[in-house]
């Protein structure tokens, strides 16, 4: 019984042994075949979310590329519109608005920009992209911010229409390339600002009108007018890290008889060799591309509502028209440049400093009175003290002048400073006791010093050598040769005719009654 | 005939025994394969976008002192011989030195960066390149992991060229 229970007892422990093996392996399989399902799923879960994870910071990487192209093409764009010789000047103001501007700097940069775009490549297997081109390069600007200096040396630019889409083997991520950067350290609009202020202020149209008569633009009026507009462009920017220059490119003056209606003062003269202005601008900014042909210059013609020099017409001046004329034409085309020494930009021939280059171009025409049978142009018509015009003595009267004349002039100039005027400076002329170009410090009867008008060795009575106004083998008082203020005959008793001492009486001129 | 029966027990026993620790065995394999797979999808995922973030500050942050981003230093120091002349107002900046400091402070002496010039075919399709700038450390022969970064230098070219940095991370 023993035998028979203890096989018995054996059988059934061995059952249960077995049994139990085969609980264990079918626990243990069962949470091997879950875990294993379960890290499947953990698996593949941490692989796409690393798979996206790449494909975000690749976009970023991508919007970072883009980022840094935009710098680079708002650099080459600023420096682009800066130096192009936009005309500010155009017988008068024409300085670009501000939305032109803008118009100009999205062009200048956004074929940059897109060049950039299609040279971004990755050799990366992975990851495959495309990113499409920009539509916009936004300079966000109005004269609020403009003139409040606050972009002066920082500004905004955005960049916008450009799509990114990235393709992995699993995954796939879009998003628009809309990018805004800071651009530092460039002083574009703030030269722009400073450009645009000093092209309302400065004279140099009314300086190439008052030098017409006398037909000396080309032969130093002028560049007494550029010098001294360069000087006023300076302390308009009034900052010492930007130095301008003006650099006349052409200039032209003839005379020619005249013998069509009369007009007083200065009108355009559109067939002047120099008469071109830069203005065709646009201001449609950020839309879709359009030509844009402001890189021509355009002939200007008929443009005189865009001036500010006075046309007369002829009803109004006819009473003044008799006797004979010459028109009298000049133009006069320069470029002054400022470089802002400050900051560099980053250029394709290396870092550059901004250089702000704008044209200035006057061409003009104006009668001159060739033998004026009533007026001489020193004591014209009316009345020998109070003349109404000359070019030389403008309506004002000539002691006291209001208006701009060259010997009259309204601002600073070299040789006529703005405290005085060459012919009636502040103090005596003949004693002068301040310096004035013409009438130095000395006795100008007897000068000492240097004067353009008495030279050293000089006396203006009796000069020994040349003169501008006193030849060199002439005396003021007993002129030999011809001189522009004293002709060969007697001063006082002129046979000829001289701008200052007409043919007739100036002082009880035959027709004046 | 006891000691039969018992020792049959016993066998039986030490068979279960056995056979639960081949399949424990079986299964530390399987779930440890499995696992060390996973965390070094993790590992390379986590460098991957600590290079990513770098090159991304690369790109984006200003370096104190020039307001500029290091890919513009570098891009200018690519024109211009090191260090690159930046006018009065900030001098001469050493951007060598400038885009060592930057990768030093992220991945210690464990870098090295190289910046190779693209040449663009006309047809831009082709492109050939030859070294130009190398920073950083010598890359070890024995490198078991070494990761590559590939960093685009949009450059001051008449062409707008890119050039290609390649960033090595061990």
């Amino acid at each position: 019984m023993k035998f028979g229970k203890g096989i018995y007892t054996s059988g059934k422990k061995s059952q249960s042994s077995l049994l139990v093996l085969v609980s264990v392996i079918a626990i243990l399989g069962v949470a091997w075949v879950g875990n294993i399902f379960s890290q499947q799923t953990d698996l593949s879960r941490i692989i796409e979310s690393a798979g996206l994870t790449k494909l975000v910071k690749f976009l970023d990487v991508l919007k970072g590329v883009s980022r840094n192209s935009l710098i680079l093409s708002a650099h080459r764009g600023t420096f682009f519109v800066a130096g192009k010789g936009e005309s500010y000047i155009c017988n008068g103001p024409t300085p670009p608005a501000i939305d032109e501007i803008r118009f100009e700097l999205t062009n200048a940069s956004l074929d940059t920009l897109n060049s950039y775009v299609a040279h971004i490549n990755f050799t990366e297997a992975t990851l495959s992209f495309n990113m499409s081109n920009f539509t916009c390069v936004d300079f966000p600007m109005n004269d609020a911010a403009l003139n409040s200096g606050i972009f002066d040396e920082n500004f905004s630019v955005g960049a916008y229409g450009s799509v990114i889409q990235i393709s992995s083997e699993e995954n796939n991520a879009s998003s628009k390339n809309s990018i805004s950067e800071k651009i530092t350290m460039n002083r574009f609009w703030f030269l722009y600002r400073k450009f645009r202020d000093w092209s309302y202020k400065m004279s140099l149209t009314d300086d190439v009108c008052n030098c017409l008569c006398p037909q000396n633009v080309c032969s130093g009026c002028v560049d007494a007018s550029l010098e001294s507009s360069r000087r006023l462009l300076e302390q308009t920017i009034n900052d010492p890290e930007v130095e301008c220059y003006v650099q006349k490119t052409c200039c032209h003056e003839e005379k020619v008889d005249y013998s069509g209606e009369y007009y007083s003062s200065c009108v355009e003269w559109p067939e002047a060799p120099c008469a071109v202005c830069s203005l065709d601008r646009h201001s449609d900014i950020c839309t879709e591309k359009t030509p844009f042909s402001s890189i021509h210059e355009q002939q200007i013609e008929n443009q005189s509502n865009e001036s500010n020099i006075e046309v007369t017409n002829e009803s109004s001046s006819s009473a003044l028209g008799s006797g004979n004329y010459k028109e009298a034409r000049g133009t006069v085309k320069a470029t002054f440049s400022c470089i802002d020494k400050k900051y560099q930009l980053s250029l394709p021939a290396g870092s550059r400093n901004l250089l702000f280059s704008v044209d200035a171009t006057v061409f003009l025409r104006t009668l001159c009175p060739e033998e004026p049978p009533v007026v001489s142009p020193l004591f014209p018509k009316t009345s020998p003290l109070f003349p109404k015009t000359s070019p030389l003595f403008p309506k004002t009267d000539p002691l006291f002048p209001k208006t701009s004349s060259p010997l009259f002039p309204k601002t600073s100039s070299p040789l006529f400073p703005k405290t005085s005027s060459p012919l009636f400076p502040k103090t005596d002329p003949l004693f002068p006791k301040t310096s004035s170009p013409l009438f130095p410090k000395t006795d100008p009867l007897f000068p000492k010093t240097s004067s353009p008008l008495f030279p050293k060795t000089s006396s203006p009575l009796f000069p020994k050598t040349s003169s501008p106004l006193f030849p060199k083998t002439s005396s003021p008082l007993f002129p030999k040769t011809s001189s522009p203020l004293f002709p060969k005959t007697d001063p006082l008793f002129p046979k000829t005719s001289s701008p200052l001492f007409p043919k007739t009486d100036p002082l009880f001129p035959k027709t004046a009654g | 005939m006891r000691s039969k029966g018992q020792s049959m027990e016993l066998m039986e026993i030490l068979i279960a025994v056995t056979g639960v620790c081949v399949l424990l065995i079986i299964s530390y394999f399987l779930f440890g394969s499995r696992g060390s797979f996973l965390s070094e999808v993790v590992t390379e995922s986590n460098k991957y976008d600590k290079m990513t973030d770098v090159v991304n500050e690369f790109y984006t942050s200003k370096i104190a002192g020039t307001q500029r981003t290091l890919s513009q230093l570098l891009a200018d120091r690519i024109i211009a011989k090191n260090p690159v002349i930046y006018g009065k107002k900030f001098g001469n900046i050493d951007v060598d030195n400038q885009t060592a400091q930057f990768f030093n402070s992220y991945f210690g002496k464990n870098w090295r960066f190289e910046v190779k010039s693209v040449v663009y075919d006309v047809n831009a399709t082709n492109q050939s390149s030859s070294e130009a700038i190398n920073l950083g450390y010598r890359i070890p022969n024995n490198i078991r992991r070494l990761q590559t970064f590939e960093v685009l230098i949009p450059v001051p070219t008449i062409e707008n060229e890119i050039w290609k940095g390649y960033l090595y991370v061990w």
